[in-house]
Parts: structure tokens; sequence; C-alpha cells
């Protein structure tokens, strides 16, 4: 995938996620929902101001904008997982690993289903 | 997304009790899951393919159904990969969900094993197996 389209996703999440609107972080960044919106589907590319005020209004760090490719951050996912969840009991898709930010929203599900 | 299928494929959940969650709470890049023990798929309806959607649904439920546990996980996963790897029989289960659904109303003259793949973004190195499965369903429908 085109690194601008992954990083709009990342973007359009975030704002997705903490229910705000373009309008509103155009406001945020001092600049347009025009622009946003062209951040969110790849067309223009967030310089590296835009991604560290990004990382400072949704509390992520610039990695998250970014897919993980290296060794090292993969090892890190794998002791996490291993920790979150019993030691490989969960099935990923193509055995695809989990990002980091969204190990706490998986363990979110299995404890409210284990609640149930 | 064929939502058809991805009802059908729900509805066989459900009447095989097997828990799901379709959440939007994921990241774009998160795999869908299957936890098995607890008879859950978790299903990452923020996925950026969403033609892929239903396969991803029925390979999640084929881990809950063939009852993949740790150990088959680390036996497999770390010993054979490829054709034998629990993720491979995954694959597998979900065209044979997905197979009879699909071409229950189609005759066999009009089958069309590519539209299938391209219907569902099914991995094109799963074709061989697209291709036996749909000629086992029509064998059996005769």
């Amino acid at each position: 995938m085109n690194l601008n389209i992954f990083v709009g996703q990342k973007i359009k999440h975030l704002r997705e996620s903490h229910s705000m609107t373009q309008d509103e972080l155009a406001d945020k960044l001092d600049t347009t929902r025009q622009t946003i919106s062209r951040y969110e589907t790849g067309d223009r590319k967030t310089n590296q101001d835009t991604l560290f005020q990004l990382g400072k209004i949704f509390n992520v760090s610039i990695n998250y904008f970014f897919p993980k490719e290296n060794d090292m951050e993969k090892h890190d996912q794998e002791v996490s997982l291993d920790d979150a969840f019993d030691k490989n009991a969960l099935f990923t898709y193509q055995g695809k690993k989990i990002p980091d930010e969204d190990l706490e929203v998986i363990k979110r599900i299995l404890e409210s289903r284990r609640d149930k | 997304m064929n939502n058809d299928a991805f009802d059908y494929l729900l509805n066989y959940a459900w009447d095989n009790k097997i828990g799901y969650e379709l959440t939007r709470q994921l990241t774009p890049d998160s795999p869908s899951a299957a936890y098995p023990e607890e008879k859950l798929v978790i299903i990452n309806m923020n996925w950026p393919n969403e033609k892929e959607l239903p396969f991803q649904l029925a390979h999640e439920i084929t881990h809950v159904t063939n009852g993949d546990d740790t150990q088959s996980k680390l036996y497999y996963h770390t010993t054979y990969k490829g054709k034998y790897g629990v993720e491979h029989k995954a694959n597998i289960g979900g065209i044979e969900l997905l197979v009879p659904y699909h071409f229950a109303e189609i005759e066999p003259e009009s089958a069309d094993v590519d539209q299938f793949i391209d219907a569902y973004a099914i991995p094109q190195y799963l074709r061989d197996y697209v291709i036996k499965e749909t000629r086992d369903f029509y064998k059996i429908g005769e």
C-alpha cells in the first residue's frame, strides 16, 4: 500500500475513534477541512510537523502513523501478545501480528466476553 | 463487500454457537482473529479491503470449528509451515464454507472459479483448492 494512503487511514481512524469531525481536526491543526480530507485519502503528504502535532493531539507516538517492519518491533509484539492472551491461544488472520496499539482493544473485547 | 455472504456466515456462526465481535475500534492493519477456547471470532471491520471480510470471517470460524488450540498452533506454526499449518487448514475450511453458499444457485456450466476468487479476494495460491472444492460441490449436487 502507498505510504500516504497508509498514514491517511491511520489519521482517519484516530479522528473517528475520537468522534472528531474533519472540521474540528482542521481547527486544531490550524488548517482547512479540505486539507484534512486530502491527508486522509492520501492525496496529500503529511509533513513531519503535522504528524508531530497529530501525535500530541491523539496522544500517540509518531511511529503509530507508519507500518511496522523491523524485527525488533515484531519481537516486542510477540512478548506483549503472550502476556495479554495466555500464550498463543489467539489465532490471527494468516498469522499476522496485532499492532501494539490494538492489543488493548482485543484484550477489552476478550474480557468483556468473559464477563458475560 | 458481499454482504449476503457475510450474513450467511454470521448465521452459520450463530447456529454453531460461535460468538462474534465485529469491531471498528481496530486500526486498518490489525488482523481479524479467532479465540477457539472461547468460541469467539473478532473481525476487524476497518480492514482496508472490504471484499476480503467474508473470507476472513469464514477462515476464523474454521479455527473455532477445528478446535485449534495452543498446542496445535505451537506444533504446526513453528514446525510445519505451508500446507500443513493451522492457518492453511483454516484457509481450506474457509473455502469449504463459501463454495456451497456461492455456487448454490449457479449451474455447473456457468460456475466461474476466478469470479469466485475475485469476489472474496481469496489469495491466488489457494486457486487449486478452490477448483477442487468446486468440483466436489457439483459432484455432491448431482
